[in-house]
């Protein structure tokens, strides 16, 4: 027992040799690296400590977040008992879906249909365009949803009548409210959800298509039995890390499109915090609300990531 | 996403193995509809380019605006003659120049050591790196933290918390990862230390993930919106972006527009508009094509695993 033990001591004095000697043959690597240390300290990990809020009553004149009244769960069976927060978890949850549903797939399509044009030249003006709109704010892309969707003087409006239908207050409907949200991701970013694809289709081998051309098959065939099996661990993978982020809608977008008349289907966990966070000043409640919105999002990211990795697949992490 | 280090661009491969051949029924379809594709991502693009530079009667009369047909600059003009706008402008362009830059260097800067292997606690770090892009503080301890480092209403609260976005970290990190090690070893045999190396040979060798990364950022910083609203009061500091919100937001609502009066308004609003967001999106444009060759390779390179 003893025997090992002093070994021990020996092997430990050793490591802490070698570490004292790495680090300083390696000072210089280390020095570049303190600059971006500090900063995720300070403006990554540090705004956890108001975490602390949530917990502790906030209040303003305080500058530590562990001085108030403790409160305990408080905030948190707030939120749970809230009429609130099904609504909440129900309109997060519906936009996540409906985007896996009808956004996820169409690059794929999209990155499919590319693949098969020969003119390069054709290919690569259909590639410049539809990335653009990738590069567009999203207060650019509400601007030009609200141009062309107004009620009066909208574009499609005008159409609409034109064509002798009725005009229709897509902004401030609650039904066209989901929709509108998706049409706008799709417009913003299917074509640049086909570079992943279109980069795993390259590493395809064109001997694959040679041999499949000779032995008779279409174009349909090859699709199927050549290029979606090859690209379908790249499917995988992202359609489980789509899956893991479900929580986080895209709040820069929907902070734009929700008002009034169509925050029964619009509001989520992000706009609720603005709302009555910033706006309505309760710091506390909606730091417990972002706690419980992390937390969620955590697991979800990590157990798709391990669901990911367990398929054989490559994950993030 | 993919192990193989001999990527070649999207623009030059072929590998649909159809080869020379004659254009089918098929391929005409796929044609029509990848054109169809484009013509949807160009035409709201189209439109609001032609509603900046139409006559008001024209925005007005005709159903989907594309070819005006009294050309008029007095849109534009009058959006540059506002104090308001012009400031927003040069507020953005300072965000984004500044903002760019400090990013551009100091990811480039922190990924080198990272790219080492060796380095002791890197696997430790790059854990922690990690961990921040899949659990948030969240929106109310990052403003109160912004709050309390004292940036509140400050236009340094727009570049300073988004200085390192850890996905462009590691797209750099991996980018050197996979340039060739035998070349910096006989650097290091010439007696070159780090810093030279980096300097002298990394930097020049990282130009197009450097202006993959440099573009994302560059795209982030005149974006975003968020935290000018959630940081800054004084109007005189806000970024464009904040600009056109309130105008896009002033006729958003359908609500008050029963009346005539506000109708022509809206008219009016929807020039105003149209040319606000022509000149938000034109200095993407402008620097897109000289970056675009370069994104794909780069994003392509940088996800290699390592």
């Amino acid at each position: 027992m003893a025997n090992v033990k002093t070994k021990e001591t020996k092997m430990n004095v050793m490591r802490k040799k070698s570490l004292w000697s790495e680090l300083k043959r390696d000072k210089m690597l280390y020095l570049m690296l303190l600059p971006g240390v500090l900063f995720f300290v300070f403006f990554k990990f540090r705004p956890f400590e108001w975490f602390g809020i949530a917990f502790f009553e906030y209040n303003p004149f305080i500058k530590n977040p562990f001085a108030g009244e403790f409160v305990g769960m408080k905030y948190f069976s707030m939120l749970f008992k809230s009429s609130n927060f099904w609504m909440l978890f129900k309109n997060t949850l519906l936009l996540s879906v409906y985007s896996i549903v009808f956004f996820f797939p169409l690059p794929i399509v999209f990155a499919l249909l590319l693949n098969e044009v020969d003119n390069m030249i054709y290919k690569k003006a259909v590639q410049t365009i539809t990335y653009i709109p990738h590069f567009f704010s999203w207060v650019v892309i509400a601007g030009i949803s609200f141009t062309l969707l107004a009620k009066d003087g909208g574009s499609v409006n005008n159409l609409l009548e034109f064509l002798g239908g009725t005009r229709v207050a897509f902004l401030t409907s609650a039904s066209w409210f989901r929709p509108i949200v998706i049409i706008q991701q799709v417009w913003k970013d299917v074509g640049w959800g086909t570079i992943v694809y279109l980069a795993a289709m390259t590493s395809i081998d064109p001997s694959l298509y040679e041999a499949a051309s000779m032995d008779g098959a279409g174009r349909f065939s090859k699709i199927f039995y050549i290029t979606l099996p090859s690209i379908a661990p790249t499917i995988a993978t992202l359609l489980i890390l789509r899956m893991g982020s479900f929580m986080d809608t895209s709040f820069d977008q929907l902070f734009l499109m929700v008002n009034d008349v169509n925050r029964s289907v619009g509001e989520v966990f992000d706009t609720f915090i603005y709302t009555q966070g910033i706006s309505n000043g309760k710091f506390s409640y909606t730091t417990a609300v972002g706690i419980f919105k992390s937390l969620v999002s955590m697991i979800m990211v990590v157990s798709c990531n391990w669901v990911a990795k367990k398929l054989g697949n490559e994950g993030i992490m | 996403m993919t192990k193989n280090k001999n990527i070649k661009t999207v623009k030059n491969e072929n590998n649909s193995g159809h080869g020379v051949k004659k254009k089918t029924i098929g391929d005409i379809v796929i044609y029509i509809i990848l054109g169809l594709i484009t013509l949807i991502s160009f035409l709201p693009f189209w439109h609001i380019l032609a509603c900046t530079f139409a006559s008001a009667s024209d925005v007005r009369e005709s159903a989907f605006l594309l070819f005006p047909k009294h050309f008029t600059l007095s849109t534009i003009k009058y959006v540059f003659a506002s104090k308001s706008i012009t400031q927003a402008l040069l507020n953005s362009v300072f965000i984004t120049v500044v903002g760019t830059l400090s990013s551009l260097i100091m990811t480039a800067l922190m990924a080198y050591p990272l790219s080492k292997p060796h380095l002791r606690f890197r696997n430790q770090i790059m854990f922690l790196i990690v961990l921040t892009m899949v659990f948030h503080p969240g929106m109310i301890p990052n403003f109160l933290n912004v709050k309390d480092m004292g940036l509140y209403n400050s236009i340094w609260s727009l570049i300073i918390p988004g200085l390192i976005g850890p996905y462009n970290l590691i797209l750099i990190k991996n980018y050197y990862q996979s340039l060739p090690e035998s070349l910096l070893e006989s650097a290091r045999i010439d007696g070159a230390d780090d810093w030279r190396i980096l300097i002298k040979m990394i930097v020049p060798l990282s130009k197009p993930i450097y202006a993959t990364v440099g573009l994302f950022y560059a795209v982030g910083y005149w974006n975003s919106y968020l935290n000018a609203i959630l940081f800054i009061d004084d109007s005189n500091k806000w970024p464009i972006q904040v600009l056109l919100r309130n105008i896009v937001l002033m006729a958003q609502t359908d609500l008050g527009s029963e009346a005539g009066s506000v109708f022509e308004m809206a008219i009016d609003l929807q020039s105003l508009r149209s040319a606000t967001i022509f000149i938000s999106i034109l200095p993407i444009l402008c620097v897109y094509p000289f970056v675009q060759k370069h994104f794909v390779k780069g994003i392509m390179l940088g996800s290699v695993k390592g």
